[in-house]
């Protein structure tokens, strides 16, 4: 049918369409995310450095782990926070594959914070993206670590009395070979870097400042998912060589974006001994 | 076949490697340590590979990654990463799960006593996580036991696609015997079922004729869904009764029709006695002298033991115990089998007997616990 | 057949090689059935360590074995707990007692056979470690519970290549001693 032509998308052959509609709210950054992730994913299928076969999608439990219902490739929807140690298991256990981790803030930071930095000292073969929309979106708007201070959460009433944890200081304080953080709001670097670490072996980490106007938006105001983009668009900055000290993320300051780490250390899968 | 002397543990990981064991993760924790500790130092020259993690969590969790990788997984521990792992088992249950978890029971509640055994934690491997589910669980009572159950409990976990615990305790892990290892050939090992179907046609959780679905892996194009939400066939996510319904009655039927295969109970005298001794695991081995001593005093006493204490065999377990007018459970705790053969166990009358110790089970108490009810 | 062998000592003094070694040449070259427990402090140095263990012909005699109560042999590489240790032996037990460690009297009605095991291991063979070989040595001989060959496949199959000769040695040193 004509009809069904003129509606498929190019990326639809990454997607498993019948699970569509997502699930996603309107005006949510993550599907932008996985949108410019599958770009690059494609990007390296066509020039052969990437069987389709071989890439495995780990997720958690959250709004941005559901990123494993819609992809078709080999997906695994696992435990909330253990994402991380399930995919090293995969990749150990079988290293052709190219394993990537999607996961929101509060999965890969907060309750599988220790996988996180484990992961990362042992430069782990594997490329986690991480969602950042400050907050617990799934559950109903709570606490995450990634949430700024004195921030309004449905379990911090009287305003949230801890700083918060800047990601990419933490892996990059580590044996991480790639740390770098990108934005909804200039996706084409999301692709870029993707594309990068795809191409790289040990830890690749990745940060997505993401926008959830539904829940996060309310806390802070912003409930409206175009205001919300362009509150964070103004706020973005892209930097060719951020150094870490730029990192901490400051809604005042603004959210400096780029590559932080980019090294070639020796990976977990270099020095282990196999056989 | 050849024999050697090893201890519970090493029995163990012989065993694991024998069954074609390629992950092993783990965390340290008395007195499962020296397992990890021996497969790391032979693992590698099988190919295989062992990973100390960050802890239990991320050790069970990379168990069932490898698994769905495709290569036989195991992690072991003791009581508190027990209690650490019960969130990835219940994953292991519900995305049917080809995984090995050994627990070496030590004395609890919470650190309890590292280097002592007891039975205590006997539900914990029962019942360690949420979910309405039935997984296999293995008690060896001896190094042989040890070894022979660690290659059962492999092919338990591929045939059914099923996480297994196999449940020894600090006795039977540092306790060195004669062993008869088997070379490979000589036993048989079971792979799981691949899918005979195209990847299009595939549907991942469509279960055969025994209920249990063909397992495609990561990376054969499959285009694998392991889903950790109630699901359908196809590993999509439902939240209707129907499917719920469906897939609980499924995972617990698999285990219930393949108990024919699953349980193993063992039996001494117990044709012509009048009182029966049901007992498992380390403190089966004392039970099993104080009987034959009874014997030779002229007592119709005979002995059961179960090599598998879920599930059981009710049916055969009952037409065992039912002969007997009485039943006497020996345990070392405060009665967790006790409840099941007390209700299987028909007119027979039930008496539980614990030998509550921390120290390898004595002569005279077992005796004393036995006797008493005669 | 039924034997009982105890072996105490302190945790570095290879008491746990010499239930491992035993066991192994009992089990795979001489078809008993053996069952052993290891007991040591948490420390690896120092410390007592203690194995229990029995040879039988058959499984059947060896299953119900919990700690030595009738000892065939005795292994005291330390004198740790020594005089309640001496009280399990019997007139027919073995006893076998590392006087390096042990200047005072030992009252016993069993066969004592007290050498300064690590003093002539360090005199003969330069290497107090290999005592525990010398003292086996000493056992073969003595009770002929086990073959010395089969105790020298043993050796080669528990203990990396570089250190055979030297238990070698050591074992035969013992083996020379008198009886
Ligand atoms: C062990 C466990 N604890 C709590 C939950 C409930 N839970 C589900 S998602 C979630 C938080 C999700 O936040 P985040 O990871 O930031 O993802 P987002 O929804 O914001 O994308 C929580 C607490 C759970 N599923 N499992
Ligand atoms: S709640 Fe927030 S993060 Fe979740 S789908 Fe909606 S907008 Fe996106
Ligand atoms: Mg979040």
């Amino acid at each position: 049918m004509a009809l069904a032509k003129l509606t498929l998308h190019p990326l639809d052959k990454y997607l498993r369409t019948d699970r569509l509609p997502h699930i996603w709210c309107p005006g949510c950054g993550i599907g932008i995310a996985l949108g410019a992730m599958l770009r690059a994913i494609d990007r390296r299928i066509n020039e052969g450095k990437l069987d389709r076969n071989k890439v495995v999608f780990v997720t958690g439990i959250g709004c941005s782990a559901r990123v494993s219902f819609y992809v078709d490739f080999d997906s695994a929807h696992t435990l909330h926070g253990r994402a991380i140690p399930f995919a090293t298991g995969v990749k150990l256990a079988n290293p052709s594959l190219e394993v990537i981790v999607v996961g929101g803030d509060g999965d890969i930071a907060g309750i599988g914070g220790n996988h996180l930095l484990h992961a990362a000292k042992r430069n782990m073969d594997l490329f986690v993206v991480m969602i950042t929309n400050f907050v617990y979106a799934m559950t109903g708007g709570q606490l995450a670590p990634t949430t700024p201070l004195k921030v309004y959460t449905t379990t911090t009433p009287h305003g949230n009395p801890e700083p918060p944890l800047n990601v990419v200081k933490l892996v990059a304080s580590l044996n991480a070979n790639y740390v770098a953080r990108a934005s909804i709001t200039t996706p084409h670097y999301i692709e870029m870097f993707t594309y990068k670490a795809l191409g790289m072996r040990g830890f690749r980490f990745l940060e997505v400042i993401s926008t959830c106007p539904e829940v996060y938006g309310r806390h802070i105001g912003l409930r409206n998912p175009v205001t919300m983009f362009e509150e964070l668009k103004k706020r973005v900055k892209y930097k060719p060589n951020p150094v870490i000290d730029e990192s901490d993320i400051d809604w005042e300051k603004g959210i400096v974006i780029g590559e932080y780490v980019v090294r070639n250390n020796p990976s977990y899968l270099d020095l282990v001994k196999r056989g | 076949m050849r024999r050697e002397f090893l201890s519970g543990n090493r029995a163990i990981a012989e065993a694991a490697i024998l069954s074609g064991l390629k992950f092993y993760a783990g965390y340290p924790i008395t007195p499962a340590s020296d397992l990890m500790e021996y497969l790391a130092e032979k693992l590698p020259s099988y190919g295989g590979i062992v990973v100390q993690f960050e802890d239990e969590i991320a050790s069970i969790n990379a168990a069932i990654g490898a698994s769905w990788a495709g290569v036989k997984a195991m992690t072991a521990t003791s009581g508190p990463g027990f209690s650490l792992m019960a969130e990835g088992v219940s994953l292991a249950v519900a995305t049917e799960t080809p995984v090995v978890v050994v627990d070496i029971m030590r004395a609890g509640p919470s650190t309890g006593i590292p280097t002592k055994a007891t039975q205590s934690d006997v539900y914990q491997a029962r019942w360690l996580a949420h979910g309405d589910y039935t997984i296999p669980v293995f008690a060896p009572w001896s190094v042989q036991d040890c070894y022979d159950m660690t290659i059962k409990s492999f092919n338990v976990a591929e045939k059914f696609r099923t996480p297994v615990v196999l449940l020894s305790d600090a006795n039977i892990a540092h306790m060195w015997e004669t062993l008869y290892v088997r070379e490979p050939g000589e036993v048989e090992i079971i792979e799981r079922k691949k899918p005979s179907v195209p990847p299009e046609e595939y549907r991942p959780y469509q279960p055969g004729l025994d209920l249990v679905p063909p397992m495609a892996v990561f990376g054969e194009g499959y285009k694998v869904i392991v889903e950790s939400l109630v699901h359908d066939e196809l590993g999509y996510y439902r939240q209707d009764s129907v499917t719920y319904r469906e897939m609980i009655a499924r995972l617990n039927e698999k285990i219930r029709r393949g108990v024919g295969y699953i349980y193993e109970q063992e039996e001494y005298w117990v044709e012509d006695s009048d009182a029966v001794v049901v007992a498992y695991g380390s403190t089966a081995r004392m039970v099993y002298p104080v009987v034959k001593a009874l014997r030779q005093k002229g007592a119709r006493v005979g002995f059961l033991r179960l090599k598998t204490l879920w599930p059981l065999d009710e049916e055969r377990l009952w037409r065992a115990l039912s002969r007997a007018g009485k039943v006497i459970v020996v345990e070392n705790n405060t009665g967790r089998v006790y409840l099941d053969v007390a209700r299987i166990a028909g007119s027979a009358r039930t008496f539980f007997s614990p030998v509550i110790t921390v120290d390898p089970p004595k002569f005279n108490e077992v005796m004393e616990a036995v006797a008493r009810w005669l | 057949m039924r034997h009982e062998i105890l072996i105490v000592g302190r945790g570095g003094q290879g008491v746990l090689l010499l239930g491992r070694l035993i066991g192994l040449v009992a089990s795979k070259y001489m078809n008993y059935y053996t069952s052993g427990t290891e007991h040591y402090a948490s420390e690896t140095r120092g410390g007592e360590s203690r194995v229990d263990m029995v040879i039988a012909d058959s499984l059947e005699e060896a299953f119900n074995f919990v700690s030595v109560t009738n000892p065939h042999i005795m292994i005291l590489l330390y004198p740790y707990n020594l005089d309640s240790y001496l009280k399990l032996a019997q007139r027919e037990t073995f006893v076998f007692l590392d006087k390096t460690f042990h200047q005072g009297e030992v009252r016993t009605e069993a066969k004592l056979y007290a050498h300064e095991y690590t003093r002539l291991a360090e005199r003969l063979l330069n290497n107090p470690r290999v005592a525990n070989m010398l003292l086996l040595g000493h056992v073969v001989k003595v009770t002929n519970l086990l073959p010395l060959d089969y105790v020298k496949m043993g050796i080669a199959e528990l203990l990396d290549k570089r250190y055979h000769e030297a238990n070698f040695k050591a074992l035969e040193a013992g083996f020379n001693l008198p009886a």
